[in-house]
């Protein structure tokens, strides 16, 4: 075969990455699969910290299309603001990696593109293993910056779900456990020392200064201990953010008991505490809401404190620092998975979790030596917990009810001063400009929805999700999922457009949900004026569809397929694009509905109409699959 | 005089703009990491659930702990305590805190300072407001030393001077007192401090409701509910002495000064310790005041 010839038959990608502020780089592939991402080991490697140690992966498939799929990174790959997972090249496209604006020219084999040398590029002489340089750190020297700034500057494959401290598997440190070696200059004179080994026992385990074996490993930075299994599966992060009394704790203990089950028995995933340690509290909150030995007596979780219990204090260049306690779990496929082996280390992850005090929210609580929400920068996926019970317009359009949250008497507070606060924090430390949108998936949880719920004219089914006899499992109906949000939405559009404007503004893609964490309107106890309720009305709604839509934006979970998808009727539509917002017009609307391009694809109903119509696919192809 | 912060969840704080737990009243002119350090010091774990009808009888925390702010040895003696529900109804804390100079030590102690009508407040239902003026601490001494309530709960009013001279015992002794909910601690505490040398009382510190160490600080006298997570922890310390209230004592050692003293009264019993002997050098001096920002004695 000639060297034309064999250049004929392979497929020439060109790609040209940009770091805002960087020259460009490109260079052309011929091998694959290719792979990208910050770590030394890839093909293409981008030195920023937004992207993932393995961020992409380029491959061919049977038909000899070229595939990009994304390698569970936490910043996501974006086509057109909605993140993809996979997406087959063709032509021109552009993506986002991170903060890297990624060009792909793909010209498949016989095209014009395959007549170049494997040796020309354009404009640039090919090098190998191109690196993108760090750009320098606006916020360096400034004390509110330190934390994040070690947080980002470790290098390696394990994340420290206390300190989100990045090290390699070898500078682990371990936790003595003879009685005689207490007092860490980090944890106090109560702690155990911490210490890098020099010697092990058979099966692995460090051995300590008094010749005790140490299986428990901690950070070398915060000296933290970390469960064995969170060091071996990728942590997913997830933030949970609301005001105060919005109901966060609450939601997460309905959430993660729900889950137990939900996950197991329709799902084929396994979700089970990582360490019951971490989360004892938790447990005791589940214990308390679902496990009553006296279903009809008043219950109530504490208001979440500022300290104490739910963080860790660690003494961190001279400084006392507050870390939040994260709460872990274990997530891997159940044996019966219908492609166990296939998904086995791809699904196997630990989701960390963090209950923040609504305080830790507020403007002013960030600071170097509190930083509690520091868990924001390294969240895959926001829940922001919106309480309409504290929205003045939303009470008014509520009124009647005896929901105590309701009553007169009840606190309001104006909810988008914390989501602006969060959106700044994240800004601040991740160097987003204005004007750009984070990467991040927003999912805008509007609470208590037992109280509001009549006001939608959607009707919500009480499980989105039903069995696939192909697949073995339950799959999402992503399609109910979405049309929810959007009628979620065009209410809050309605009472509170500026919360919304807001969530949009930030985040590429927001999915606006109902729930509600009991079910059930709280009670006042009479006697000492405390609101609680009876495990026996609590019956949570849709407090795991949040997760399941997480898990399936990860290919955790598969969306119904497209020959089981309910189509209704259409009406025709016109439909224009400006930005990231399709305009629709349907017959007898005075003004055109304004729909985010995170619905493209998708078939809405028009609120307050029987109209249906299909929101365009994005040009380009590759949006949001189901 | 010392310096005090208010600690608990309000509709609106002293800070512009903070609510729920916060500041809701400090002395002016205390520094940020001074408020700081305070505020870490709230902190509350309830031991029962917060319908539960037992709820109303939460130990109460009353802790003294030694800091170091601003290259100066302080005191600082706190309580901690639920205090019904908060605006939003739900369940509430108040802390407070006391900062104290060594030059402002009440002969008496930590614990006669803490028993001292209106030293500390148990509710606050005011608006937040700075504190103008330092505290001004009363002044006085114990003025009986038998261990009357240890004699009550135990049958032997020496074990509290068993637990008096094990402050002597070495620097770094810890002791965990065990006790069943419902048992009030600061008493007992009080009466074996009160066995101590007035310069020793300042130098001991503790806590009558322990559930962790702060971070930085050091504890000497830790009290831990019975079948607690921190009894547990607080017993496995190899430093710890533990002396369990819920079952019987040994005997004290009748031999000894603390224990005689505890039972049958008696004037205190001077040990001097490297810091007393250091105090004894300076004298407060008369007629003046000490302006405490910057240390130069000026006339009145």
């Amino acid at each position: 075969m000639s060297n034309d010839e064999s250049a004929s038959e392979v497929p020439v990608l060109h790609i040209r990455c940009q770091l805002e502020g960087q020259p460009p780089i490109e260079r052309k592939i011929t091998e694959f699969p290719c792979r990208i991402g910050r770590s030394q080991n890839c093909d293409i490697v981008i030195s920023d910290s937004s992207i993932s140690s393995l961020h992409a992966l380029i491959s061919k498939n049977e038909d000899g299309d070229l595939i990009l799929e994304d390698q569970w990174s936490t910043n996501g790959i974006y086509m057109h603001f909605q993140r993809v997972r996979q997406v087959k090249l063709e032509g021109t496209m552009h993506l986002v990696m991170g903060r890297v604006s990624i060009d792909l020219s793909w010209f498949p084999a016989g095209g014009s593109g395959s007549q170049a040398s494997s040796s020309d590029t354009v404009g640039v002489a090919p090098m190998p293993r191109q690196r993108m340089t760090l750009p320098v750190d606006p916020l360096e020297g400034s004390p509110a910056a330190t934390i994040s700034r070690i947080s980002g500057s470790g290098q390696g494959g394990i994340v420290c779900p206390h300190c989100w401290y990045r090290f390699d598997v070898d500078e682990f440190l371990f936790v003595s456990r003879h009685q005689s070696l207490l007092g860490d200059p980090v944890l106090g004179d109560d702690a155990p020392l911490r210490f890098l080994p020099s010697r092990f026992t058979p099966e692995g385990n460090a051995i300590d200064a008094a010749g005790m074996s140490c299986p428990d490993m901690a950070c070398p930075r915060c000296h933290l201990r970390i469960p064995q299994a969170a060091s071996e599966m990728p942590p997913l992060f997830l933030s949970i953010v609301g005001a105060t009394a919005s109901g966060k704790s609450y939601f997460l203990t309905s959430m993660t008991w729900q889950l137990r089950n939900t996950l197991s028995s329709n799902f084929a995933m396994s979700f089970t505490d990582t360490d019951a340690v971490n989360n004892q509290i938790l447990n005791d909150f589940e214990e308390t809401v679902f496990l009553q030995s006296d279903p009809n007596e008043l219950v109530s979780l504490r208001k979440t404190e500022l300290q104490g219990d739910l963080y860790n204090q660690v003494l961190l260049d001279n400084m006392l620092i507050n870390l939040p306690k994260p709460f872990m779990f274990t997530v891997t496929p159940a044996e019966h998975h219908p492609r166990y082996k296939q998904v086995l280390e791809s699904m196997s992850r630990t989701l960390v979790l963090y209950d923040n005090a609504g305080e830790h929210f507020e403007p002013g609580m960030d600071s170097v030596d509190n930083p509690t929400t520091q868990h924001l920068l390294h969240s895959d996926t926001i829940f922001f917990l919106f309480d309409p019970t504290k929205d003045v317009r939303f009470r008014k359009r509520l009124s009647g009810s005896d929901d105590p949250q309701l009553a007169a008497s009840a606190r309001v507070q104006r909810q988008e001063i914390i989501l602006t606060e969060m959106i700044n924090r994240i800004k601040k430390y991740t160097g987003l400009r204005s004007g750009r949108k984070c990467a991040k998936t927003l999912l805008f949880l509007v609470s208590k929805c037992d109280v509001w719920k009549h006001l939608l004219d959607f009707p919500i089914p009480e499980e989105p999700w039903m069995w696939d006899g192909d697949y073995n499992t339950c799959v999402l109906d992503v399609d109910t999922i979405k049309n929810v949000s959007f009628s979620v939405r065009y209410l809050l559009m309605q009472i509170c457009p500026e919360v919304v404007s807001t969530a949009e503004s930030f985040a590429g893609e927001v999915l606006y949900l109902p729930n509600s964490a009991l079910g059930h309107s709280p009670e006042l106890n009479e006697e000492t004026g405390m609101i609680g309720i009876r495990p026996v009305d609590v019956d949570p709604f849709w407090v795991t569809v949040p997760m399941l839509y997480f898990f399936y934006e990860r290919g955790f979970i598969s969306p119904v397929p497209s020959h089981r998808r309910e189509r209704h009727p259409e009406t025709p539509s016109e439909c224009k694009l400006s930005g990231d917002v399709f305009f629709i017009m349907l017959p007898g609307l005075k003004k055109p509905l304004q729909i985010p391009t995170s619905f493209s694809g998708f078939q809405l109903r028009c609120p307050g109409t029987d109209m249906w119509f299909t929101v365009p696919e994005m040009p380009g192809g590759g949006s949001g699959d189901a | 005089m010392a310096h005090e912060l208010v600690y608990t969840s309000a509709e609106r704080g002293l800070r512009p703009g903070t609510r729920g737990f916060c500041t809701v009243a400090h002395t002016r002119g205390m520094a940020p990491a001074t408020m700081r350090m305070l505020e870490s010091l709230s902190a509350y774990r309830s031991l029962y659930g917060a319908q539960e009808a037992a709820s109303l009888a939460e130990p109460v925390v009353w802790s003294h702990y030694r800091v170091s702010l601003m290259g100066r040895s302080q005191n600082v003696l706190s309580r901690v305590s639920p205090t019904g529900v908060d605006h939003t109804n739900r369940s509430n804390k108040l802390a407070h805190h006391l900062l104290i100079s060594s030059q402002e030590r009440p002969v008496g102690g930590p614990l006669w300072l803490c028993a001292q009508p209106g030293v500390f407040l148990e509710e606050w239902n005011e608006e937040p407001h700075l504190i103008e003026e330092p505290k001004v601490l009363p002044s006085g001494d114990e003025e009986s030393y038998i261990a009357t309530s240890w004699a009550s709960l135990t049958g032997d009013a020496g074990h509290a001077g068993t637990l008096a001279s094990l402050f002597h015992a070495r620097d770094d002794m810890i002791v965990v007192l065990v006790y069943e909910a419902g048992v009030e601690m600061a008493p007992l505490l009080r009466e074996a401090m009160a066995l101590l040398a007035p310069d020793e009382r300042w130098l001991v510190t503790y806590n009558t409701y322990f559930t962790s160490l702060p971070a930085g600080m050091t504890c000497a006298w830790r009290c831990c509910v019975a079948d607690s997570d921190a009894c547990r922890e607080a017993k496995r310390n190899p430093k710890a002495t533990v002396i369990d209230l819920t079952g019987t004592l040994p005997e004290p050692n009748g031999n000894d000064s603390y224990v005689k003293r505890a039972r049958e009264g008696g004037a205190p019993i001077v040990v001097k310790t490297q810091e007393s002997q250091n105090k004894s050098k300076f004298k407060l001096m008369q007629n003046r005041e000490i302006n405490q920002l910057n240390l130069k004695p000026r006339k009145l």
